[in-house]
C-alpha cells in the first residue's frame, strides 16, 4: 500500500509539473545557479550543431557561438562539403542576415581548423574546396583551407600553386583559389605584407593582383585580432598611410580592402561624399579610393551606379563603376543583372556608359562563368554597348583587381 | 552423462525468502513464470500501474492541448543530427534545410532585424532597408556586401563587424 502512496504520489506530481510550466526547466537550486555561472564564466559551452543556442547573441558572442556551432556542424558531417553548402543555402534564405553577414569571416577558421585537424594536404586541396561560387560562406571555407595548407604550398613553389588554381572548375573558383593563396603567404610571413606581396608576384602578374587582395583581407584579420593572427609588427590602421605606401600593382586593392573591412557603419549615398572621403588624394590613389568608397554604397548595384552618377570628374565616376557589387545579385533572376548593365546605357552616355557596359560585363562575366556574354550582353541595346559588354566578358580571366 | 532434451524454465534470480545469499534459489526457486504471476496479479500492483497509466495519459494531453506536440517542437527547432551520415545532393538539401529551421527558430527568439530587398513600387525602386519583421523576400547577398552597405545609425552594430 506504501508503494502504490508512492506512485500515486509521483503521478500527481507529474501532473502539476505538466500543467504549470513543465516545458521549462525547472529553476536550480541558488547554490546549484552559482555553480552554474562560475562555470559559464570559465568554460566554454560545449558545442551541438544547434544554432539555437546562439538565440539573442549579437556583436562578437553571437559571432562566437555561430563559429562553435557552424564548426560542430561541419565537422560531424560525413560530408563536410554538403554541409558548408547546406548551410550557405541556409544563410541565404535566412531573414535575419545575421549567418550571411558574418559566414565568409566564420567559416575561414572552420575550415582552417577543420583542414589543420583532418591532415587536408595540398594534394587534397583541390576535391575539399567548394564547388559553388559564393562569395559569402563557401569562399570563406575555401580560403580558410588554402590558409591551412600555407607550408606545403611554400614548399611545392608557384609553380605548382599556380596548376592547382588553374585547376579550378569556374572563374569565380579560380580567384577565389588565388585569393586563399594571399591568405597563406600571410600566415606564413607573419603578417607581413611586403614579404607577402613578393609570394604573390611569384605567382605570375596574372594573378598577383588577386592574391593580394588574400593578404589585405588577412591584414585586416590581423589588425582585429581573428582568426588566429599575430598582430602585424607595424600596426598601421590610416588606409591612407597603408595604401599610400603599397606598390602601384596592389594600391587598388589596398583601398578596396580598407574600406570594406573598416568602414564601420558608413554608407556612402552620394557621389559628394565620396569625394569628400576621398579628398586631398590624386591619380591613382584617389582612384583606388573612390573605388573602394563606392563598395560601401548603396548594396543594390543599380543604386550605386546612380551614386556614381553623382560624380563630377569622368575618370572618378569609372573608379566609382569598379565598386559596382554585381555579386549582390547572384541568388536573384537573371534579368536582374541584364537590368544592371542596362542601366549603364540610362544612368551614363557616350564614353561613360560605353566604360561601365565593359566593367560589368566583365564582373557579370566573372560570376556567371562567362555565361553572360550570350545571356546578358545581347540584350543591351546599341551595338556599342554589346560590343564593350562582350569586350568585358571577354577580359574577365585578366585579374580582377577591384572584385571580391 | 547427456544433458536432458528440455528444460524447465530458468531461475531468474534474485533473493526471495530468508535463505542465505547465494544459497535461497536452491531451495525456492525464483521463476519468471512466478515473477509474472505476481506482477500482473498482485492488486496493489495493477492498482499502482493503472495510476502511472492514467498519469503518463495526463501529461500526454496536458502537451496536446497546450499545442507542444514533442516531435513537432523537435523538427521545428531543427535537427543537424539527421543529416551527419548523408552525402551529396541529400546531404545538401538536409543541411540547408535543419540548418534553415535552426536560423529560424534562433531568429525568431531573438527578433533580430534584417536586411531585405523590398520589392519597387511607384514611390522607390529597389529600395534595400532594413526592417525589423514580416518581408517573405530574400536577403540581398553577402557576407561583404550586406555588411558594408546596409550599415546607418539604425543599424544594430553587429552588422559592422570590421573584420570578414
Amino acid at each position: 500500500m506504501r508503494r502504490l502512496l508512492v506512485v500515486a504520489l509521483a503521478a500527481l506530481m507529474l501532473l502539476t509539473v505538466a500543467s504549470c510550466g513543465g516545458s521549462e526547466a525547472p529553476k536550480p537550486a541558488p547554490d546549484e545557479t552559482l555553480t552554474k555561472s562560475i562555470e559559464e564564466a570559465t568554460a566554454e559551452p560545449a558545442a551541438t550543431g544547434d544554432l539555437n543556442s546562439c538565440a539573442g547573441l549579437v556583436q562578437d558572442e553571437g559571432r562566437s557561438c555561430y563559429s562553435r556551432e557552424l564548426a560542430a556542424i561541419v565537422n560531424g558531417a560525413g560530408d563536410p562539403l554538403a554541409a558548408v553548402e547546406g548551410i550557405t543555402k541556409a544563410a541565404y534564405a535566412d531573414q535575419s542576415g545575421f549567418l550571411l553577414a558574418n559566414c565568409h569571416g566564420i567559416m575561414h577558421t572552420v575550415a582552417r581548423e577543420y583542414a589543420l585537424r583532418t591532415g587536408l594536404t595540398l594534394a587534397k586541396l583541390m576535391d575539399s574546396l567548394p564547388r559553388t561560387n559564393d562569395p559569402g560562406c563557401s569562399a570563406g571555407y575555401a580560403h580558410g583551407l588554402v590558409t591551412a595548407v600555407a607550408p606545403e604550398i611554400e614548399k611545392a613553389g608557384p609553380k605548382v600553386a599556380v596548376r592547382l588554381c588553374a585547376n579550378s572548375e569556374t572563374r569565380y573558383q579560380r580567384y577565389s583559389c588565388t585569393h586563399g593563396f594571399g591568405h597563406a603567404f600571410m600566415r606564413l610571413t607573419n603578417e607581413e605584407i611586403a614579404s607577402s606581396l613578393k609570394m604573390c608576384e611569384q605567382l605570375g602578374s596574372g594573378l598577383a593582383a588577386d592574391c593580394s587582395q588574400g593578404i589585405y583581407h588577412d591584414y585586416w584579420f590581423a589588425v582585429n585580432g581573428l582568426d588566429s593572427t599575430a598582430k602585424p609588427k607595424d600596426l598601421v590602421t590610416d588606409p591612407r598611410q597603408l595604401c599610400g605606401a603599397q606598390p602601384e600593382l596592389f594600391v587598388r586593392v589596398c583601398w578596396y580592402r580598407s574600406f570594406v573591412e573598416t568602414a564601420k557603419g558608413t554608407r556612402v549615398e552620394s557621389g559628394p561624399q565620396i569625394d569628400e572621403l576621398c579628398s586631398g588624394l590624386e591619380g591613382l590613389q584617389r582612384q583606388a579610393c573612390v573605388t573602394g568608397a563606392s563598395v560601401i554604397g548603396p548594396p543594390d548595384p543599380v543604386n550605386q551606379l546612380a551614386v556614381c552618377a553623382g560624380m563630377e570628374v569622368d575618370t572618378d565616376v569609372i573608379a566609382c563603376i569598379r565598386g559596382t557589387k554585381v555579386q549582390n545579385l547572384m541568388n536573384f533572376p537573371p534579368e536582374m543583372s541584364v537590368d544592371l548593365i542596362k542601366a549603364c546605357n540610362t544612368t551614363f552616355r557616350g564614353a561613360l556608359a560605353i566604360a561601365c557596359d565593359r566593367w560589368l560585363g566583365k564582373t557579370l562575366g566573372v560570376v556567371s562563368d562567362g555565361k553572360f556574354r550570350t545571356t546578358g550582353c545581347p540584350e543591351l541595346p546599341t551595338a556599342a554597348a554589346r560590343k564593350a559588354c562582350v569586350a568585358g566578358v571577354k577580359s574577365m580571366d585578366g585579374p580582377l583587381v577591384t572584385f571580391s | 552423462m547427456s544433458a536432458p532434451a528440455t528444460r524447465r524454465l530458468r531461475p531468474a534470480g534474485g533473493r526471495s525468502g530468508t535463505q542465505p545469499f547465494g544459497e535461497g534459489w536452491r531451495n525456492t526457486p525464483t521463476t519468471l513464470e512466478s515473477v509474472l504471476t505476481q506482477s500482473l496479479l498482485s492488486p496493489s500492483r495493477r492498482w499502482a500501474a493503472l495510476v502511472a497509466l492514467l498519469a503518463s495519459g495526463a501529461v500526454l494531453g496536458v502537451l496536446l492541448v497546450r499545442g507542444e506536440d514533442p516531435s513537432a517542437a523537435v523538427a521545428a527547432r531543427g535537427n543537424v543530427g539527421l543529416c551527419t551520415n548523408l552525402k551529396g545532393d541529400a546531404a545538401r538539401d538536409c543541411y540547408a534545410r535543419e540548418v534553415g529551421r535552426e536560423l529560424v527558430a534562433a531568429g525568431g527568439r531573438a527578433g533580430t532585424p534584417q536586411a531585405i530587398f523590398a520589392a519597387p513600387d511607384e514611390s522607390t525602386t529597389n529600395v534595400v532597408t532594413f526592417a525589423s519583421q514580416d518581408d517573405t523576400s530574400a536577403a540581398l547577398l553577402c557576407e561583404l556586401h550586406i555588411r558594408v552597405g546596409a550599415t546607418d545609425e539604425s543599424t544594430p552594430s553587429w552588422t559592422s563587424w570590421v573584420a570578414q
